[in-house]
């Protein structure tokens, strides 16, 4: 046999892989995944990407958790759970490890982060249409601000992110309220004046659906933030600004309050989990047994005033084993329904109403903000007050939120901590349990490990 | 006491040995009777003669001389020219006198070793006859007279005994297989095999022989207490549960820790592809594999056995070997044992009536009344009941049988193996119908041209696994309360107490099952061009695919509460193909041995994930079906490709068998890495020393064996995902206005670069009193920079971590020492005992900016990595009943990270195996003591709730505060209240919820008798065995919680089987 011949082969052999080495380890992207540069290249894929946030949004029950949360630490709700990380937010006893909490902080900053991706994306971007553009970095800044003030809300110093850029968001600084607050009006701002007053389907084409921000969204929580910074009369003029949109309306049938198609829906969020509808709907359907998460205390119940229609719509009562349970019941249609008819709904036009009585007593205009808190009694079938002070219009104005707001988007318990109203009312129902630092949640002990300088908050 | 005695006993074997004596001869005679001469080599040999005074009578004296010489060549010089013969019979040297029987033919013969090399100083018997020869320097023999019809006996010290029937054949040639050293067995090694005598590389071997002795169905767990210098840790006792597996501690801070496993050739995946929990764990691929399908296990350590694998042998390579067709005979041979088992790990946990007074105690303290909305076990359920939840829930025995079948054979050119094994075993979960069984076959045909040029070798094995288990572990419900409800109600339903919990048993209506396959093809071709160059090629295939399904049906819930049905539907499967040239060298000048290998690697690997999951179903019956489901969700979705290749190069002199060099080169490339970074270049440098052999030292008798390694190189690792350098957007699952959005993947990195290990190591073998005492001693330095980990990161940036390089440096040092010796060997009894520990030592050389980096509360550097930060617990007060901690930093409250100021030291000290065999006649006893020393490691605090509180306790929390003034170990008992509840939150993670966790454990026990001489004279097996096996047999701890080396609440299991081997 002739050696050389394969000797040769070999070598060639040898050669030629070296030659195509780098070629051999191009693997390309994996076929399921999108690389950044294609997906702000074109209208279609960069929309794909803000309503990412959304979708996730749903998914993940953002509202319901953190009604839930919120209503068990505060004045609202019962836990049944018996999950530990439920309880310990139940007893407000929560430790920096809850991972509840953890995630609540981690998926709004995981918001905020796609955000910034958007607002950088489409900057970059040579792709898009400027009506995309527009419409995607008014959501985007709405989005940031809007996790920024709940962030702020529940956790007190954060802070606030407007990159991408790990280098930078991961040593960004704590910032307090005062320094925050003028950060998230500046982003509604922004919001606001990039959004049209329509509101969009998934091609850019008005839609019919109110499950993206508008302009309005924007204006809410701008009136929103202005209660924060005691700025009543820009609270005032933005809530105006919604209130007289025709298209906006409370609706007369209580029932139907939630429905996609309520014209005092502000801001929803698609349905996204199949057999749902709202993610509240399908988990908190009354059953003639215990309730398996959470249940409306008694307290609640008991300070609707009596023809408060609400009480009788919004709540509905069991009894098991010989004990009353009030379960929440805004949400009407639980899982597995034949059609999509009610959303998951974060701004809503009575907050709006609350919002500009509240802003309007501040600024001593009595008679005006007791109009306002009688169009909201009036529709719950209760007769108008007629309060005289400040005072006690303001006292009817909280009172009013928290029966018209209970168990949506922990409505109360901002307010509660705004007011300081918190270590009035909570020692009476938490009894030893509530302690003037459970007002705010701790700081995730990841977090904290991790982040250079991050102070945890006082009693944690 | 225990650690004394054990260190006695081997101290006891050292004894043994130093009294046994060489087999090495010297004397010089003249005319001195030949009693004389037997009395001289019996007291330099431990072989006696047995004669009469006859026979004496009748030799003529001897006139001799012999210096260092083997016993067989010092007798053949003492009978030749006497009227007599011997017959050499393990220790007994039987002295015979000729005898002329009647001629009838002659017969001659050769005798050849495995290599086809004449043996001589063999003694040939005729069987039933005294009729004896020696073979001579060509392996020949012949028998002038020889019957008809015969079987030869053949014999010598330094062949396996043999016998063979040859009839009336004249001339017959034999191959007869060479005794060997432990020291010059073959061992693997990466592209090549070795031994251990000149070998400069530091490798572990484990045989067939010793993975037969243990009834394991993952192979990987034979190494844990044999191999020096190799930590396994099992995750679970749940069948098919990982193992964490770190050879010489950790080089890396966040991952890609594993070392690289191929088998035969090819790199085995090590990431799951199972897309669902079953028993609580993702199961590991290896699981798949079927331990006697195995020849041996290697393990490679230092950087001269490892650096040829580049960028991938920074954690050290773990060799698989399987089976290979043997020598010519035709065998077949059965393997089969049946066997039973118990959970091997206990607590104590409180029974109802101390239960009960504790939750009524902790009532008592929070000021609290039970009620129904607050304690149903007090409340709602009967107090008085009482279940062991342990005995009740992980109690029950678990069987296990395997049997395997080999069937080999061929001729001089074609040889074939043609295997096929069973494995099954059951669970310790009240259900029979949990557990796994796995078949596998292969075959191995070899053929070599008759010039012995061209070589072919094919293998193809697969093997198929099922598991079936809950989808969730079960061990979580042993933290039940003792008077939880009955399990059934009195129809034989279910019960679920009027829906006031979650009965454990509905756990096992939702189930898992899996069925893995794995086939193995390897394909090796190699040409000798040149009689010392050789060309060969390897090309591998390896399919992986793992198809699971869950199933949670609607009979698993509560009917009380609502409820919805699912299944799961996963695939996944790993495709790999590789391609490795190579190129061999090999020449001998004089007295230097050179070889020379060159080789490249091709492998491209195609990971695929895809999983579904159906709700909705109508009826319990139709979950097998994805289409019956209402709704389908897609799950899991990955499709990755992975592209390795290398070229390699390895230089090996060795120079009058005394001095050893060996360098390795090896130039890597990955797809793992962004285009600029995709190849590096590692290499080592590896030098041997025999010392034994130079002059000065060979008078030193005791003396047979000793040699000094060093080696030096570069490794690399490339265990960092796929695809972490691009900007990747991931599909949502769901729609949103009827669009599929897309997220951010991860944060991306494009630039991150090769993480290396820098591998020093200084070793020293003996071999003393002729090899019977083998000692090693290992001292290894390992620095790993340029961490590249998976660096978290706080949530706030959106994530929680981005592949980077980090600044840090990593040392791992440690020394191993091995000792095995044979302590005593003669006609009945034979001991065998091995030895090694390994006192590993991990340190944080260098970390810039610790202070404001993301591990600034995790690591401090000069400690090791493995510590974790605790509160420091001062007991409990003996006012309040809290406990106490150190505020480290005076601010007059206990909080994160400040009072985290106590380090606590988690890991092993030191940790090795103790393996013995003893022999006597056809008994054997083998057993395994696998032993770690650790200080520090997590308690049950971390598995179980707050005293108090509505779960169970170990019967440790009896010892509470109850009054004012009390000194105990634990808090006073509460249900919810605050400061109970932080106070126990900071002592969960306080240095006092550490225990010391160092075990000794009977890891394996074998027993054994072989019948082969009392067996049938015409089947004349070659072995015929009966043997009992015990798996963790026991284990001495003073740990905590229920298992030192799980720390889980499912321990391992506790197996006892028996069963018989059978080769003919």
């Amino acid at each position: 046999m002739n050696n050389k011949p394969f000797l040769f082969l070999f070598c060639c052999g040898l050669l030629l892989s070296a030659v195509s080495c780098k070629k051999y380890l191009e693997v390309g992207p994996p076929r399921s995944n999108l690389t950044g540069k294609t997906v702000f290249s074109s209208d279609n894929t960069a929309i794909a990407a803000m309503l990412s946030v959304y979708t996730q949004m749903e998914q993940s029950g953002i509202a319901y958790n953190v009604t839930i949360y919120a209503g068990t630490a505060s004045d609202e709700l019962n836990n049944h759970s018996s999950s530990a990380t439920a309880t310990a937010i139940a007893n407000n006893n929560i430790t920096p490890e809850n991972s509840n909490i953890g995630s609540l902080w981690s998926s709004l900053y995981n918001y905020i982060y796609q955000a910034n991706s958007v607002l950088e994306g489409t900057t970059s971007s040579q792709g898009l249409s400027d009506a995309v553009r527009r419409q995607l970095q008014g959501e985007a800044y709405f989005v940031r601000a809007f996790c920024h003030f709940y962030l702020l809300n529940f956790f007190g110093n954060i802070p606030y992110n407007t990159v991408t850029d790990y280098t930078v968001t991961s040593v960004q600084q704590q910032q307090t309220a005062s320094q925050l607050l003028p950060e998230i009006i500046s982003d509604l701002k922004l919001s606001k004046s990039l959004l049209s007053a329509t509101y969009v389907n998934a091609d850019n084409t008005p839609g019919t659906e109110r499950v993206r921000p508008n302009k309005y969204a924007a204006a809410t929580m701008l009136a929103k933030a202005y209660l924060f910074t005691k700025q009543w009369e820009l609270a005032e003029a933005e809530a105006d600004s919604v209130l007289q949109q025709s298209m906006y309306s409370l609706n007369t049938n209580l029932q139907q309050v939630f429905r996609s198609n309520s014209p005092e829906v502000i801001w929803q969020l698609r349905p996204v989990i199949p057999g749902f509808n709202s993610y509240a709907g399908a988990l908190l359907q009354p059953t003639s047994f215990r309730p398996f998460f959470i249940s409306v205390r008694k307290n609640l119940v008991d300070s609707f005033e009596t023809g408060d229609n609400r009480r009788s719509s919004w709540v509905t009562f069991t009894t098991y084993n010989s004990q009353q349970y009030n379960w929440l019941h805004k949400y009407k249609v639980g899982q597995n329904a034949p059609s999509l008819t009610e959303f998951t709904t974060l701004i809503r036009l009575a907050e709006l109403y609350l919002i500009r009585a509240e802003a309007r007593a501040m600024q001593d205009k009595l008679v005006p903000s007791l109009t306002d808190l009688n169009i909201i009694r009036g529709r719950a079938g209760l007769p108008s007050l007629s309060l005289v002070t400040k005072e006690d219009i303001l006292n009817a104005i909280i009172r009013e939120k928290r029966v018209e707001l209970f168990g949506e988007f922990a409505d109360r318990w901002l307010d509660l901590v705004r007011t300081n109203r918190a270590n009035t009312v909570m020692p009476l129902i938490k009894g030893a349990n509530w302690s003037s630092t459970d007002q705010l949640f701790p700081i995730p002990q990841t977090e904290i490990l991790r982040h250079p300088g991050m102070v945890q908050n006082a009693g944690y | 006491m225990k650690w004394r005695g054990c260190f006695l006993f081997f101290l006891l074997s050292f004894y043994f040995i130093t009294t046994a004596r060489g087999q090495l001869i010297t004397f010089s005679v003249k005319n001195e009777r030949l009693e004389k001469v037997f009395l001289l080599i019996e007291q330099q040999s431990d072989h006696h003669f047995i004669y009469t005074t006859e026979q004496i009578e009748k030799a003529k004296p001897v006139t001799l001389s012999v210096s260092n010489e083997q016993l067989s060549s010092v007798l053949d010089k003492c009978f030749s020219g006497q009227p007599l013969l011997y017959n050499i019979n393990e220790k007994n040297i039987t002295v015979k006198e000729k005898k002329v029987i009647a001629s009838q033919r002659p017969l001659r013969g050769k005798i050849l070793d495995q290599n086809g090399n004449p043996v001589r100083g063999v003694t040939i018997n005729i069987k039933g006859t005294p009729l004896v020869v020696a073979s001579d320097p060509n392996g020949e023999f012949g028998f002038d007279n020889a019957p008809g019809n015969v079987t030869l006996v053949l014999t010598s010290v330094e062949i396996e005994p043999l016998e063979r029937y040859v009839g009336d054949q004249s001339f017959v040639e034999m191959r007869v297989s060479i005794k060997v050293g432990v020291l010059d067995e073959t061992i693997v090694i990466a592209y090549g095999k070795s031994t251990r005598r000149t070998g400069t590389g530091t490798v572990t071997s484990i045989k067939k022989e010793e993975i037969a002795k243990q009834p394991i169905s993952n192979p990987l767990s034979i190494l844990s207490g044999r191999v020096a210098g190799l930590q396994m840790t099992q995750v679970s006792g749940t069948p098919g549960s990982p193992y964490i597996i770190r050879l010489r501690g950790q080089n890396s801070i966040a991952s890609g820790n594993d070392p690289l496993i191929i088998l035969d050739g090819i790199p085995y995946p090590y990431t799951s592809l199972n897309s669902f929990f079953g028993g609580g764990i993702i199961a590991s691929p290896l699981a798949t594999l079927n331990p006697s399908d195995i020849e041996s296990i290697e393990v490679l350590k230092d950087a001269d056995a490892t650096a040829i694998y580049g960028s991938r042998g920074a954690n050290g390579v773990i060799l698989i070997t399987s089976k290979k067709a043997g020598n010519n005979a035709t065998n077949v041979s059965v393997r089969s044992y049946l066997g039973a088992g118990k959970v091997a790990g206990r607590m104590e946990l409180l029974n109802t009536s101390q239960y009960v007074r504790m939750r009524k105690e902790a009532f008592a303290n929070d000021g609290l009344i039970p009620d129904a909305s607050n304690a149903i076990d007090l409340a709602v359920w009967d107090t008085a009941r009482y279940t062991d939840w342990q005995k009740e829930l992980l109690g029950r025995t678990m069987m296990v049988a395997d049997t395997k079948l080999d069937f080999s054979g061929g001729n001089q050119q074609t040889r074939f193996l043609f295997s096929a094994g069973y494995h099954g075993e059951s669970t310790i979960l009240p259900d029979k119908s949990f557990g796994e069984q796995k078949l596998s076959g292969s075959i191995n045909v070899q053929h070599r041209t008759s010039d012995q040029r061209l070589q072919f070798s094919l293998t193809t094995a697969y093997s198929r696994n099922v598991t079936k288990l809950p989808i969730n572990d079960l061990s979580g419900y042993i933290l039940l309360a003792p008077n939880a409800p009955a399990l059934y109600t009195p129809e034989g339903e279910l019960n679920w107490e009027t829906s006031t919990w979650q009965n454990p048993l509905s756990e096992l209506r939702k189930t898992y099952r899996s069925e893995s396959e794995n086939l193995l093809a390897n394909l090796t071709v190699s040409f000798k061009l040149l009689k010392e160059l050789e060309v060969k090629a390897m090309l591998g295939y390896d399919m992986v695919r793992v198809g699971d399904h869950t199933r949670t049906p609607k009979s698993s819930f509560d009917p009380a509460l609502p409820s919805i049905a699912s299944a799961g539907f996963g695939n996944g499967s790993i495709n790999t193909l590789i391609t490795e040239p190579q190129l061999s060298y090999r020449k001998s000048v004089k007295q230097l041995q050179l070889e020379a290998l060159a080789g490249a690697t091709f492998q491209s690997s195609n990971r695929r994930n895809f999983s579904q999951i159906g709700s909705g179903y109508s009826s319990d019956d139709l979950l097998y079906s994805l289409a019956s489901a209402s709704t389908i969700l897609s799950g899991t979705e990955t499709d990755i490709r992975y592209r390795y290749m290398g070229v390699f190069g390895r230089l090996t002199a060795n120079w009058k068998q005394r001095y050893l060099v060996s360098l390795n080169a090896r130039r890597d490339g990955s797809s793992r890495y962004g285009p600029s970074n995709r190849f590096a270049n590692f290499g080592s440098v590896g030098l041997g020393w025999i010392f034994s052999k130079e002059a000065a030292l060979q008078k030193v008798r005791w003396l047979s064996h000793g040699k000094l390694k060093l080696s030096a190189g570069l490794t690399g690792n490339d265990q960092i995902g796929d695809y972490n350098y691009l900007d990747l957007y991931n599909a949502n699952t769901f729609p949103y206005q009827g669009v599929i959005a897309f997220q951010p993947r991860q944060l991306f990195n494009p630039a991150f670069n090769w993480e290396r290990v820098l591998k020093y190591e200084a070793a020293i073998d003996l071999g003393l009193f002729n090899d019977r005492l083998l000692l090693a001693a290992n001292y290894y330095h390992n620095v790993s920079d340029n961490q590249l980990v998976q660096y978290g990161l706080p949530p706030s940036t959106g994530f929680n971590g981005i592949l980077k390089n980090l600044p840090a440096k990593i040392q791992n040092t440690g020394i191993e020492l091995e000792a095995s010796a044979i302590p005593v060997k003669n006609k009945d009894w034979n001991w065998t005992t091995a030895f090694n520990i390994t006192f590993p030592k991990n340190k944080l050389l260098r970390f810039d900016n610790l202070a404001s980096s993301t591990y600034a509360n995790t690591y401090v550097v000069g400690q090791s990595l493995f510590i974790t930060k605790a509160y420091h617990s001062e007991g409990v007060d003996p006012a309040t009943g809290y406990y106490r901690f150190t505020d480290y930093d005076r601010s007059g409250a206990i909080s994160a990270p400040n009072d985290q100021q106590a380090i606590v030291f988690t890991g092993q000290q030191w940790f090795g195996g103790w393996q013995n065999t003893i022999s006597y006649g056809q008994f054997s006893l083998s057993f395994l003591l696998q032993f770690t020393r650790q200080r520090y490691a997590s308690t049950y605090l971390n598995l179980f709730g707050m005293p108090g509180t509505f779960t169970n306790q170990p019967t440790l929390v009896l010892n509470r505060w109850t009054k004012p003034g009390d000194n105990v170990a634990i808090q006073k008992y509460s249900v919810s209240g605050s400061s109970a509840s932080t106070a126990f939150f900071y002592y969960r993670s306080s240095d006092a919820a550490f225990s010391d966790a160092s075990f000794v454990r009977m890891k394996n026990l074998y027993l054994s008798y072989d019948f082969k001489k009392v067996a049938d004279k015409k089947l004349n097996p070659n072995s015929c065995i009966i043997f009992l096996q015990a798996q963790n047999l026991f284990t001495i701890s003073k740990y905590q919680s229920l298992d030192p080396e799980t720390r889980s609440l499912m321990p391992p299991v506790k197996m006892i089987t028996g069963g018989f081997q059978l080769s003919l």
